[in-house]
């Protein structure tokens, strides 16, 4: 039977249905981007499934790529566990995202959804789809704060659901980070949780923006004190105390905590963006500031 | 549900076998009826909600002192001293309480502007603590901020340069101090109150001090005069240490004093060693399961896989107060919280007097108990912890449950062994054992270099173990160890016995055919106020 | 055996001994030994005035004279003469004073031609009225040369030495029973060829003969594949213990080789031509050479059996020196002769040592009284035995024995009494082949369990192995000497003795008796000679424990005398039980973690067992190897690294009781210094221990180490060197220096030192720390502390 004899047979309902001529057909409203419907994502099959997917595949791939190591996970011994959290980090990469859903702490990673770039991550529904199910993430609008997106996110997180989101909106181009947008700030003091700001380092020399496979590499991940919204804050300046927790923490991994301290009080933190120069002056500093991750320089004697 | 407090049970027919600790493993035993009471400590007292806040609150409205932030400006010579591994037993978990004090000082110190800070374990004349020991106690943060540089450092009482002599007491007490803390602006000192022992001036004079000022009170005369030194207004102790705390305030640094408790949550509300927690009578089976699948496993085990066991364990303590401040209101605060945890209400004291000696003692932590430590725990730590009277009356008789093996670690406690193989096997009257022996070991270089380089506790520690049950030994008509090493517990001057009746049976030539037992159901620490 | 009635062919003369020998010079040889002590002492106190000469062998280091004072006139056999002159130093210089007066002595060698006499000993000669010839090598394993030069050309040298001065002086040889060789029937008094069974044997051919077989076997010694068999000998005794030590030891191998060899010619011998051992051998045809070169000196020739302790003269049960039976009395006592060959109805022919002297002078009188009319008449013989008189039964003198140390039993190390074994008369064949079995059984042992690294407690087992397969040895040298004497069971005669008591007055024949009939063997034995032979032979017969210090005891506390100078240590199983190999592997591995610490792992276990080989062959050789691994190591980082190590590994692997005794040396005063192969950077820690350290240098080339030593690793022969030169240096003597080493590598240091210290000895030093007497000390590591397997470092080490 030949494939044109085959498709002949699949008659509808195999096939999708022809349209009347004289019917004016219901144009339904376009469900990608921002619109995009998750909410199956978050019944228990899926959760399931993604449990799976991250125990089966995920795990192995983060080790093996990633190597992570944490510092400063005794910050939230003391949080209470049925407490959602907001997560905030830098970003650099996509390696970014699976790496923490793999290494947030326990009570909250299992009940997480992540804050994901409408126009990126939800272009069509398939992607919309993958997304969803793979990182439980929910589309944002970058470029305008969008109410809908938001007010649904807000009504996630007092349903006890702990969100992963990066203030940045995307990934820096050139490895420093951009300047941090207000959602998480807005989100923390309407449904008053605390922010804890992670610092990633290592992943923008595993697959940095632009390149599509990941070179294997070590990165630490840093956790910060939980920032609390003084009352009768406004978003924009939590936001900002938020990036300066962040850029703290970049400070505390280079260098050490105590010189962290003194440079946060005194409020000569090396802000996270890097020097406003031309970019080969950026790269420069940027490659200075390489360790971070802790790995001894090589060895002379024994030889093996 | 409110924790409840201590309370004495009557031993009837009905009450099931008690639990003694044995070392590194348990004992049931069944007491005899109707003239047998057991004392049981106190509930878990619930800890701080939010232990940062507190500290951070703590620091800015000390007692009779002005708010740390005062106290720092920029260009100053900042020291932080905090107390070393003996302290909490057995050792917490991470975050230790040293980390989140320390850190809160620093950042304050931060805010400030201060650059020259040094943080020292105050030891004494312990051991010097090991890079993993310091990480857990002041954290990874801490340590690799300022140990790489030699800002986070052992006290080392050796060291000519680094001690100084501060003044002597009306008393003629020397006071020594480590020189660096001595010439700071500020001495902040962290501290953990596990027992009422702890604190006041006992950890500044005492900590961060040398030999030199530490014979002065450490010695046989002091300790049999301390009715006891858990009970700070009855104890000489105390008291030579408050004349030196006099002679600090005076010629000494300026002192933040910090002092914490802690409940006595040692075996967590949920877990492995749960049941040890609770009372006897209210252990669920799966309780009852872990504890016989326990003493299976333990059995089977040479000894130092069981030590690597219990080593291990870290206790879910959390932190019950904390004040900071001037030493003496400070202290004062602290004590009455030690005793809202511990106190637990005794009338009359008894012939016997039973312990189930634990496997941890302030001085073996990451290490083993030598027989000279289980004496030290016994005769010196469990039977003082009374304020009154001791549990068991003039003469009578103390039986304690320990394997006593004859085991040393031989980098921890080298002076121990041969304190064991020369002292003891002479005499074990500590009069005659500090006139004659003291002098040559606390004097010994080689003890001293090991003190100084390599992880040993100083040369006259052995003594200073010995003196703290000189009390309990002119006090005690006899000493009677269930389940020892035989030869160990006659060369410290005890009768070995291998089971529980046949001590009862040993005991009886000396309190008669009936006598009154107490059983001391720690731990979990408590302190008997006996009246 | 009735005795035959007397033959009389000399008139009934009276005879008063102390006349006939009044003023008489007696010219008397082997005046040191068993005998002749016992009959200087009988002549001095039974003849009044009768001169003494003796001719006693220079010793290397003692003159004849002095030999005299300290060897003969100190022995118990003559404090009866002393107590004549009363009791105190008064008494001794009176009594010195009569021996000065009445005894001259001359230095002389019996095995050397013309008696290795100086002029004024030829003139002694000359004088003498008698010479008694009692000198002789009794031993039973005596070479063949030796035997033939002292017993065999002796007696004919003197007779030699008389004829040439042209004096005639009556010349008594003392020969021995046994002369009559390995048989049954009776043996009379008459010279040795005289007998029936006398085998012919030219003399002169057997002294070429000896003379020449000695040469083959020093040649025989000297080839190629036989001294490597001895160096391999002493490298297997010696272990690694350095050139100059071996070399030594494979002389002394040699040279017991080539004994040997003469002690079982020696045997092979006199068994071929029907004698026992050499000694009767070599006595018999010592007779025959006499009786032909004695010329015109009067001879006679005096024959006792197996001599034991006196029977009343000096004093009852009198001995000197342990030779035939004693030793294997002493050791059925202790219970080691399960079982001994004999016919149970076979005589023993045992005389007590008064009666032999007796006998002699009743001789020396006889002639002096009545002299021979022809001195050139073949030399009489007077056998004085037991055996046909008054003989005693071979069951009846082991049921004697075996009764009385019943009811005296020794007792052992642990004060409980021993109880004899029941001898069952076995053939000698029988009990041999078990013997053989059990000592080849246990060489066989030893042999493997010294070729294992044991160390301490299980090196004692191996030294125990050794003592055992010592004795298997000395009991089957017993079984077989006895054996042969079993075998001779002639009846030996003594008719011409008793003639000669029948001359004695009552006096003399109470005075000087030599009638073997006398002997109540009962009250002899049990009385008499058993409770003298216990109490010379040092066993303890007391139940109590030993009283006061032990060996051990009293070895330590010479060691810690405040009078010893220094302290010499070995650092690796002496104060620590760890190795170069193990402060490698944790130095090596401080900085290593995942795969680069399995595969270093991997790389040093395999190497292992080559490591272990190269040491046990040559230890400064395996230094130099194995140190080259520290090249490129960055000094900075090493020394760091080292203090760690402290802690880790040389404390947790080190025995606290060595370091209280290297403290307890330096409280006494004595100086202390550690003498090790290991490296000076790793024991850097220890330094304050000790006031001086001796240790191998490694040089430095742009901060790291090259991995070459500076100089040889002070080991084996050059640790003794480092010691001797460390004593020089600080004007010590080496004999009041004291040694702590564990191992045959460091012989040399320990053999340097007046007081030697085995600690947790290898086999081979235990064995030979044992034998020498050294003190041996069992250190340990603290009880309890399990460090782990491999030792590398880890951050929580000590976590244990």
């Amino acid at each position: 039977m030949t494939p044109k004899q085959w498709a002949r047979r699949m008659s509808f309902p195999l096939r999708s249905p022809s349209v009347p001529a004289s019917v004016q057909p219901k144009v339904e409203p376009p469900r990608t981007g921002v619109d995009f419907e998750t909410a199956w994502a978050r019944k228990p099959a899926a959760r399931i499934a993604r449990r799976v997917l991250h125990e089966v595949v995920v795990e192995p791939v983060v080790r093996v790529v990633a190597d992570p190591t944490l510092r400063g996970l005794d910050r939230l011994e003391h949080l209470d566990a049925d407490q959602p959290l907001i997560f905030v980090a830098n970003h650099h990469s996509h390696v970014d995202t699976p790496l923490l859903l793999r290494r947030l702490p326990k009570p909250w990673r299992t009940k997480m959804f992540v804050g994901a770039a409408a126009d990126y991550f939800f272009p069509n529904r398939l992607a919309g789809t993958a997304s969803a199910l793979a990182l439980n993430a929910i589309p944002i609008e970058r470029t305008k704060v969008n109410r809908r997106s938001a007010m649904h996110a807000a009504s996630l997180i007092d349903a006890g659901w702990s969100l992963l989101i990066y203030p940045e909106g995307g990934r820096s181009p050139d490895g420093w980070g951009q300047e941090f947008k207000g959602g998480a700030a807005y989100l923390a003091i309407r449904c008053e949780v605390p922010v804890v700001p992670v610092y990633v380092a290592g992943t923008d020399r595993i697959m940095p923006k632009g390149k599509s496979f990941p070179t294997p590499g070590s990165t630490t991940l840093t956790f910060g004190p939980p920032v609390h919204a003084q009352p009768g804050e406004d978003a924009r300046r939590m936001a900002q105390r938020i990036e300066q927790a962040v850029a703290a923490l970049a400070d505390e991994a280079t260098s050490d905590w105590w010189q962290a301290r003194r440079r946060a009080h005194a409020g000569t933190t090396p802000s996270l963006s890097g020097p406003d120069a031309v970019s080969w002056r950026r790269a420069w500093a940027k490659s200075a500031s390489r360790n971070g991750t802790g790995k001894p320089t090589r060895r002379r004697w024994p030889e093996l | 549900m409110a924790p409840r407090p201590g309370f004495v049970l009557e031993v009837d027919g009905s009450t099931p076998p008690i639990l003694f600790h044995h070392g590194e493993g348990f004992r049931l035993e069944k007491l005899p009826v109707g003239r047998s009471r057991v004392i049981y400590p106190a509930e878990p007292l619930p800890g701080l909600k939010d232990p940062d806040t507190a500290i951070r609150h703590a620091l800015e409205h000390p007692y009779d002192s002005e708010p740390l932030s005062a106290l720092l400006f920029p260009g100053m010579k900042l020291t932080i001293a905090f107390d070393d591994i003996s302290l909490p037993l057995p050792p917490m978990r991470r975050p230790d309480i040293r980390q989140r004090v320390i850190e809160a000082v620093l950042d304050a110190a931060a805010a400030a502007g201060v650059d020259d800070v040094e943080i020292i374990a105050a030891l004494a004349l312990h051991r010097r603590m090991t890079e993993a020991e310091l990480r857990h106690a002041v954290g990874d943060r801490v340590y690799d901020a300022f140990a790489p540089s030699g800002k986070l450092y052992n006290h080392d009482a050796e060291d000519p340069e680094g001690m100084v002599i501060l003044g002597t007491t009306p008393h003629g007490e020397d006071v020594q101090m480590n020189r660096r803390a001595a010439e700071s602006d500020l001495l902040v000192y962290v501290n953990i109150n596990l027992v009422s022992m702890d604190g006041g001036w006992k950890s500044t004079a005492t900590g961060l001090s040398g030999y030199t000022a530490l014979r002065h009170h450490h010695n046989v005369k002091t300790m049999q005069a301390s009715k006891s030194f858990m009970d700070q207004h009855r104890s000489e102790l105390h008291s030579s240490n408050w004349r030196m705390g006099k002679v600090l305030r005076q010629s000494g640094p300026k002192i933040f004093q910090i002092e914490t408790t802690v409940n006595n949550n040692s075996f967590g509300t949920s877990g492995p060693l749960s049941m040890l927690q609770k009372r006897e009578w209210e252990w669920s089976t799966k309780d009852r399961a872990t504890f016989l699948g326990m003493q299976a496993g333990l059995k089977r085990m040479p000894a130092s896989a069981r030590r690597k066991v219990f080593s291990s364990w870290q206790a879910p303590y959390e932190m019950t107060s904390i004040q900071a401040g001037d030493v003496e209101s400070v202290h004062k605060v602290t004590t009455e919280h030690v005793y809202r945890q511990h106190l637990v209400p005794v009338e009359g004291q008894t012939d016997i007097l039973t312990m189930g000696l634990p496997y941890i003692c302030p001085y073996n932590v990451n290490s083993i108990m030598n027989p000279i430590l289980v004496m030290c725990l016994g005769l010196g730590y469990f039977f003082n912890l009374y304020r009154g009277r001791p549990l068991v009356r003039e003469g009578g008789v103390l039986i304690m449950s320990h394997p006593t093996p004859w085991e040393f670690h031989p980098v921890h406690h080298p002076s121990y062994i041969d304190f064991f193989e020369q002292v003891l096997s002479e005499t074990t009257d500590p009069l005659v054992i500090e006139q004659k022996y003291e002098k040559s070991f606390a004097e010994d270089e080689w003890y001293r270099h090991l003190y100084r380089t390599s992880y040993a506790y100083h040369g006259v520690h052995p003594f200073y173990m010995w003196y703290w049950g000189s009390h309990a030994m002119q006090h005690l008509g006899r000493v009677i160890i269930v389940g020892g090493d035989p030869r160990a517990v006659r060369r410290l001057g005890f009768m070995p016995a291998s089971t529980f009746a046949d001590a009862l049976e040993m005991a009886s030539d000396v309190v008669g055919r009936h006598p009154t037992i107490t059983h001391y159901h720690n731990p979990p620490v408590l302190m008997a106020d006996v009246t | 055996m009735a005795v035959r009635e007397r033959r009389t062919d000399r008139p009934n003369v009276h005879l008063v001994i102390a006349e006939a020998l009044a003023g008489k010079r007696l010219f008397i040889t082997g005046s040191t030994g068993f005998l002749g002590t016992a009959l200087v002492e009988r002549l001095l106190r039974g003849v009044p005035d009768a001169h003494l000469t003796l001719l006693i062998r220079p010793g290397r280091r003692a003159s004849a004279a002095q030999r005299a004072k300290r060897e003969l006139f100190r022995n118990d056999a003559f404090d009866r003469l002393r107590a004549v002159h009363g009791t105190g130093p008064a008494a001794n210089k009176a009594f010195e004073a009569e021996i000065d007066r009445r005894v001259r002595v001359v230095g002389g060698d019996v095995s050397v031609d013309g008696l290795g006499l100086d002029d004024e000993g030829r003139a002694a000669l000359a004088e003498a009225d008698i010479v008694i010839h009692s000198a002789a090598a009794v031993s039973f394993d005596s070479p063949l040369d030796g035997a033939v030069e002292i017993n065999l050309l002796g007696p004919s040298r003197i007779a030699g030495v008389l004829n040439e001065l042209g004096v005639a002086p009556h010349y008594i040889a003392v020969s021995t029973c046994y002369v009559a060789g390995s048989r049954r029937g009776n043996a009379l008094e008459e010279p040795v060829d005289a007998s029936p069974f006398y085998v012919n044997v030219d003399w002169r051919a057997e002294v070429a003969g000896a003379r020449r077989a000695r040469a083959d076997a020093d040649a025989e010694s000297r080839q190629a594949e036989r001294l490597k068999t001895f160096r391999k000998q002493a490298r297997s005794e010696l272990g690694a213990a350095g050139g100059p030590l071996l070399a030594a030891k494979t002389e002394q191998l040699r040279q017991r080789w080539v004994d040997d060899r003469m002690v079982t010619a020696g045997r092979a011998r006199a068994a071929a031509v029907g004698y026992p051992d050499a000694y009767a051998f070599t006595t018999a045809l010592a007779e025959v050479a006499l009786a032909e070169t004695h010329g015109a000196v009067p001879t006679s020739i005096v024959r006792p059996s197996i001599i034991e302790s006196a029977l009343a003269e000096p004093s009852p049960g009198w001995i000197r020196g342990f030779r035939m039976a004693e030793p294997v009395i002493i050791s059925y006592a202790r219970g080691l002769l399960r079982d001994f060959p004999g016919v149970p109805e076979g005589v023993v022919d045992v005389i007590p040592v008064d009666l032999v002297v007796g006998g002699i002078i009743a001789v020396a009188a006889a002639e002096a009284a009545n002299p021979r009319p022809d001195p050139t008449v073949a030399p009489p013989v007077f056998q004085v035995a037991s055996g046909s008189a008054n003989p005693l039964r071979y069951r009846r003198l082991v049921d004697l024995v075996s009764g009385w140390f019943s009811e005296h039993p020794l007792y052992d190390s642990l004060g409980q009494p021993i109880k004899v074994p029941q001898w069952s008369f076995p053939g000698r064949g029988r009990v041999e082949g078990q013997l053989r079995r059990s000592l080849n059984l246990v060489t066989r042992a030893e042999k493997g369990l010294s070729s294992l690294p044991l160390r301490g407690r299980q090196a004692e087992l191996a030294a125990n192995l050794e003592e055992k397969r010592e004795m298997a040895e000395r009991a089957l040298g017993y079984v077989e000497l006895y054996g042969k004497y079993a075998e001779c069971e002639a009846i030996y005669g003594i008719e011409r003795l008793l003639a000669l008591q029948d001359l004695l007055d009552e006096h003399d024949r109470d005075q000087f008796g030599f009638d073997p009939r006398v002997i109540a063997w009962d009250d002899y034995v049990r009385n008499i000679h058993l409770p003298s032979v216990v109490r010379n032979a040092r066993v303890r017969t007391t139940p109590g424990g030993r009283s006061g210090e032990n060996r051990t005891e009293r070895l330590r506390r010479q060691v810690l005398a405040p009078e010893r100078q220094f302290a010499a240590f070995d650092l690796e199983n002496t104060l620590i039980s760890s190795n170069v190999v193990a402060s490698y592997a944790w130095l090596a591995s401080r900085h290593l973690e995942g795969r680069d610490r399995l595969r270093f792992v991997a790389k040093t276990l395999a190497e292992g067992p080559t490591l272990l080989r190269l040491d046990r062959a040559d230890r400064s050789d395996f230094l130099r190897y194995f140190y080259r691994r520290y090249d490129g190591a960055p000094v900075d980082v090493i020394r760091a690294d080292s203090a760690e190590m402290l802690s880790e590994l040389i404390l947790s692997r080190s025995f606290p009781a060595a370091l209280r005794r290297v403290r307890e040396h330096r409280a006494l005063g004595h100086r202390t210094v550690l003498i090790t192969g290991a490296l000076d950077f790793v024991i850097e820690p220890l330094r304050p221990l000790f006031d001086d350290v001796v240790a191998a240098e490694m040089t430095i080339r742009n901060g790291a180490y090259t991995g070459e030593l500076t100089a040889a690793p002070p080991t084996g022969e050059s640790r003794a060197q480092a010691l001797y030169d460390y004593a020089a240096a600080h004007g010590f003597d080496p004999a009041e220096g004291v040694a702590y080493a564990d191992s045959t590598s460091d012989l040399p240091m320990l053999e340097a030192v007046g007081f030697p210290v085995a600690v947790n000895p290898e086999t081979r030093l235990a064995a030979l720390a044992r034998k020498r007497g050294w003190l041996v000390e069992h250190f340990e590591k603290a009880p309890g502390y399990r460090h782990p397997a491999l030792p590398l470092s880890t951050a929580d080490q000590l976590a244990k």
